[in-house]
C-alpha cells in the first residue's frame, strides 16, 4: 500500500470510531425504546441524546482541541439554556392549578385530574386545558 | 500568488488568528441559535408536562423507521463532514471533495425520506384543525410541535445543503484553496443541524413507544 492511502486509512480512524459510537447509541435508544420501563425510558432517551450530542461537540466539531475562547462561547449557549428551563419550570411546577409537583391547595384530591384550585377566576392559569375540553 | 495569501483574507495578521475567528464567530451564532430551538424545546418540554398522556397517545402516531432512518443517514453525514474538515487540512483536495459531495448527497437523502414522512402523515390527516383525527385535543400541541420543530430544522438542512454545495463547487473550480477556513465554518453548522436532530429524535419518535 502507498503512504498515501495508509496516510489515508489513519485520517478515517478516530472520525469512524466516533461513527460507529453514535450508531451503536443510536440503536440503543429506539430499541429501549420498545420496553417499559417507566421512568427509565425518558432517561435512556434524553442520556443517550446528550451522549450522542456529546461526542458531535467534543470530536466532530472539535471541542477537545479548541481554545478556551471557543469553548466559552460553545457553553455560553448550554448556559443561557440552562437558565431558560430552570427558571420556567420554577414556575410551571410551582403552581397546582397547572399540575403542580408542590403541595396542593387544600381539598385538591388527585394531581392527574387537572382540576382547578381553589385559587380565584381572576388567578387562572394562562395555559388553556386542552384535555379538559373533550 | 502564494497558497497563504489566497486562504488569509482582511483583517486577520495570519491564517491561525483568522481560523480562530471563524471557528468562534460560528459558536456565538450556534449558541444564539441553541436557544431558538431551545425555547420551541422548552414549550415542548412545558406542554408535554401538563398533558403527558395526550403527548404519548400523540407520538405514537410519529413514524418511527423514517425517524431513525433519517437519524442514522444524519449522524453518517455528520462523519464525512467531519472528514472533509480533516481532508481539508492535510492538503488532500480529490478526498475533501468527496466528503463535501458525500455529505450533501446525505443532506438530501434525508429530506427525499422526510419528504415520504411528511406524505405519510398528511394522509393520516396528522395536521393540527378542525377534524383532528386524534384525541384529546391536546394531541394537536403535539402535532403543531411536530410541524414547526421538523419544518425548521428541514429549513436549517437545506440552507446547510446550499452552504456546502457552494464551498463543493467553489473548490471543485479552483476558487477556494483546499487550505480554506471556510470549511471549519461550514462544518460546525451542519454538525448543529445533526445535534438538533438528535434531540429532536426521543422527543418526535421515542415517547410512549413502550
Amino acid at each position: 500500500m502507498s503512504d498515501a492511502g495508509r496516510n489515508t486509512i489513519a485520517l478515517w480512524r478516530k472520525p469512524s470510531l466516533i461513527w460507529l459510537a453514535l450508531m451503536l447509541l443510536l440503536g440503543l435508544t429506539v430499541g429501549s425504546a420498545y420496553i417499559p420501563l417507566g421512568i427509565g425510558n425518558g432517561l435512556i432517551n434524553y442520556g443517550v441524546a446528550v451522549a450522542k450530542a456529546a461526542l458531535v461537540l467534543v470530536f466532530f466539531m472539535h471541542l477537545d482541541r479548541s481554545r478556551a475562547l471557543v469553548r466559552l462561547a460553545a457553553m455560553t449557549g448550554l448556559l443561557w439554556l440552562v437558565f431558560m428551563f430552570s427558571l420556567s419550570f420554577g414556575d410551571y411546577l410551582t403552581r397546582d392549578w397547572n399540575g403542580s409537583a408542590t403541595t396542593l391547595a387544600p381539598g385538591k384530591k388527585d394531581l392527574a385530574t387537572h382540576e382547578r384550585g381553589t385559587f380565584p377566576k381572576e388567578r387562572m392559569p394562562l395555559v388553556p386545558r386542552f384535555g379538559s375540553r373533550d | 500568488m502564494s497558497e497563504v495569501s489566497r486562504v488569509l483574507h482582511e483583517p486577520w495578521p495570519s491564517v491561525e488568528r483568522q481560523k480562530l475567528a471563524v471557528t468562534f464567530g460560528m459558536w456565538v451564532f450556534i449558541a444564539s441559535e441553541v436557544l431558538f430551538f431551545g425555547g420551541l424545546f422548552l414549550a415542548y418540554t412545558i406542554y408535554r408536562h401538563l398533558d403527558a398522556e395526550a403527548f404519548k397517545a400523540a407520538a405514537r402516531e410519529t413514524e418511527v423507521v423514517y425517524g431513525a432512518t433519517n437519524t442514522a443517514v444524519l449522524l453518517t453525514s455528520s462523519l464525512t463532514m467531519a472528514m472533509a474538515v480533516k481532508a481539508s487540512q492535510e492538503g488532500l483536495r480529490r478526498m475533501t471533495l468527496w466528503c463535501l459531495t458525500a455529505t450533501v448527497a446525505l443532506g438530501v437523502a434525508f429530506l427525499v425520506i422526510k419528504g415520504f414522512e411528511y406524505h405519510s402523515d398528511l394522509e393520516k390527516g396528522l395536521w393540527p384543525g378542525p377534524g383532528f383525527p386524534l384525541h384529546p385535543a391536546a394531541t394537536q400541541l403535539f402535532w403543531a410541535f411536530y410541524w414547526i420543530a421538523t419544518g425548521i430544522h428541514a429549513v436549517h438542512l437545506t440552507v446547510g445543503i446550499g452552504i456546502v454545495s457552494v464551498v463543493t463547487l467553489e473548490l471543485k473550480r479552483g476558487t477556494l484553496p483546499v487550505e480554506a477556513t471556510r470549511f471549519d465554518g461550514v462544518a460546525l453548522y451542519w454538525h448543529l443541524v445533526d445535534t438538533i436532530w438528535i434531540f429532536l429524535l426521543p422527543m418526535v419518535y421515542l415517547i410512549g413507544r413502550s
